[in-house]
C-alpha cells in the first residue's frame, strides 16, 4: 500500500490533463507505467466530454432577439437613467480635477489632469458651486468649437481644421462627467443637452470616410440647433456672466479657486 | 487621439442610442446564445439567457468602463446569468433534453471497439452524451458552470474564480470536484467500450 501513495492522485491527473502538472508530476508519469495508462483513461473520458455541439440558431438570430427584447427596452429606460448611481463624492471628486484641469491650463494641451494645484481648494468647494464652475468652462470651450466647425468653408483644408477631431475629443471626457451630474442631479432636461452635445462631439471626434464627414457635422451641428440649445443651457444656468478664463466658483468664501 | 479604433456603435449605445445597441445585439447575439448552449444545454434556456443578456447589458451599458473590450464584457454577463439559471434550474429539478450531439463524425471521438458498425458507434455515443447530460446535472450551478468554463471554454481557473466571484482556489476546488463527478459518471461507460 506504502507504493500506491506514490502514484498520482486525482488531482494531479487532472492537472496533467489541463496541461498544469507539476515537475514532479511529470517526471512520475514519466516512469510510472500504471499512472501512464490511468492518464490515458482520464485523457478519453474527458476528451469526449469536451465537443458539445451547439445548434445554429440561424444567421437572422441577432436581428429575432432584438425584435423580442426592444419592448422590455423601451420600457426599462427610466431604470437606465436612474442606474447613475453614482455618488456625489466620487462625482466631486471627478470634477474636481476637470476644473484643476482648466485651471492648470494643460487641459487644452494633454486632456489629462493636471498637477494639484487647485485640487485641495477646489475640493473645498460644495458640489454644486463646482460644477457650475466647471460647466462654464465647458460650455464656453464646447461653443468655440461649435462656432469653428460651422465657420469651416467649403471642403479646404488648414492646420486650424485638422485640430477639431482632436479638440472634441478631449471635451468628451469632460462632457461625460457634466452630463452625469447633471442627469443625477435636479435636471434631467439640461443632461439632455449635454446627450445630444455628447454624440455630436463623437461624430466630430472621429470624423473620417467611414464615420461622418465635416460637412455631415455641420449640417448636425444646424438641424439640431445645438448653438442655441448651449445658449438657452447658459442662461438657464445663469452661466453668461461666468464665460471664458477661470473665474471664482459663487461660493462666496475666500478659500475659492484663485489663479 | 485613440490608437485602437474607437467603436462607435458602441459608444452611442453608452449614451442610450436603441438603433446602436441593436447593432451591437446582432452582432453579438449568436456568440453568446453558443456560450449559454454550453452553459445549460438546452436552447430554450439559452435563448432565454441571452435576451437577459442583452437587457442587463442595456442596463449596465452607463457604467461600462470605455477601456474593457465589449465582448469579454459581455461574456462575463452572459456567464453570470447562465449561472444563475442553472441554479434556479436545479431547484425545479429540470430535466434537459436529451442532446443530439453528435454529428456521425464525432463518434470517433469515443474508442470504439475496433469492427464496430457505425450504427453500433452512434449507439455508444447517444449512450455517452446521455450519460454525460446525467453527468452534468448532477452538478451544482457553480460546479456545472466551473466546468464549463474550464473544460469546454478552457478559461484558466483564476478567470473562472474571477466571473463566480471566488478566490482561486476556491474555484479550483468547484472545477475539480465537477471534473471528478464527471468522469466518475463517465469512465465506467468508456471502459465497458474498450
Ligand atoms: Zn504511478
Amino acid at each position: 500500500m506504502s507504493e500506491q501513495s506514490e502514484h498520482c492522485s486525482e488531482e494531479e491527473f487532472m492537472m496533467a490533463y489541463y496541461d498544469e502538472a507539476t515537475e514532479a508530476t511529470h517526471r512520475h508519469l514519466a516512469d510510472c507505467e500504471v499512472c501512464r495508462s490511468e492518464m490515458n483513461s482520464w485523457r478519453r473520458t474527458l476528451d469526449a466530454a469536451r465537443k458539445v455541439k451547439v445548434p445554429d440558431p440561424g444567421p437572422d438570430y441577432g436581428a429575432a432577439v432584438w425584435n423580442r427584447i426592444k419592448p422590455r427596452l423601451d420600457s426599462s429606460s427610466w431604470e437606465r437613467q436612474t442606474s447613475h448611481r453614482r455618488s456625489w463624492g466620487w462625482l466631486a471628486a471627478g470634477l474636481a480635477l476637470a476644473v484643476a484641469g482648466y485651471l492648470a491650463g494643460s487641459w487644452d494641451r494633454t486632456g489629462t489632469a493636471p498637477p494639484s494645484i487647485a485640487e485641495s481648494t477646489v475640493a473645498a468647494a460644495t458640489p454644486d458651486a463646482i460644477l457650475r464652475f466647471a460647466l462654464a468652462q465647458h460650455l464656453e470651450r464646447s461653443e468655440r468649437l461649435l462656432r469653428d466647425v460651422a465657420n469651416v468653408q467649403g471642403v479646404r483644408s488648414t492646420d486650424e481644421d485638422s485640430t477639431i477631431p482632436a479638440r472634441a475629443d478631449r471635451l468628451l471626457a469632460n462632457n461625460r462627467l457634466m452630463r452625469m451630474a447633471l442627469i443625477q442631479g435636479a435636471d434631467p432636461a439640461l443632461g439632455r443637452t449635454l446627450e445630444e452635445l455628447e454624440r455630436w462631439l463623437l461624430d466630430v471626434a472621429h470624423l473620417g470616410p467611414r464615420t461622418a464627414s465635416l460637412e455631415e457635422a455641420q449640417l448636425r451641428l444646424r438641424q439640431r440647433g445645438l448653438l442655441l440649445k448651449l445658449d438657452i443651457l447658459k442662461t438657464k444656468l445663469d452661466l453668461r456672466n461666468s464665460p471664458g478664463g477661470p473665474t471664482k466658483p459663487a461660493t462666496g468664501d475666500d478659500n475659492g479657486i484663485s489663479v | 487621439m485613440s490608437e485602437n479604433p474607437i467603436d462607435l456603435d458602441l459608444e452611442r449605445a453608452r449614451l442610450g442610442d436603441l438603433e446602436a445597441f441593436r447593432v451591437l445585439v446582432e452582432r453579438h447575439s449568436r456568440d453568446v446564445f453558443a456560450l449559454a448552449f454550453r452553459m445549460t444545454r438546452c436552447a430554450d434556456d439559452a435563448d432565454d439567457v441571452v435576451q437577459e443578456t442583452f437587457m442587463k447589458a442595456w442596463r449596465k451599458l452607463p457604467d461600462f468602463e470605455a477601456r474593457a473590450a465589449f465582448g469579454s464584457w459581455l461574456y462575463r454577463i452572459a456567464t453570470n446569468c447562465s449561472y444563475d439559471l442553472l441554479r434556479r434550474r436545479s431547484r425545479r429539478l429540470h430535466r434537459e433534453t436529451p442532446l443530439e450531439v453528435s454529428a456521425a463524425g464525432e463518434v470517433d471521438q469515443i474508442s470504439a471497439p475496433a469492427g464496430l458498425s457505425p450504427e453500433g458507434r452512434l449507439d455508444i455515443r447517444r449512450d455517452f452524451d446521455r450519460e454525460l447530460g446525467r453527468a452534468l446535472e448532477d452538478l451544482t450551478g457553480a460546479e456545472r458552470t466551473a466546468f464549463v468554463l474550464r473544460h469546454i471554454e478552457e478559461r484558466s481557473v483564476a478567470e473562472i474564480g474571477e466571473l463566480l466571484g471566488m478566490k482561486t482556489n476556491a474555484a479550483k476546488q468547484t472545477v475539480f470536484r465537477a471534473v471528478r463527478k464527471v468522469r466518475n459518471h463517465l469512465s465506467p461507460l468508456m471502459e465497458a467500450t474498450r
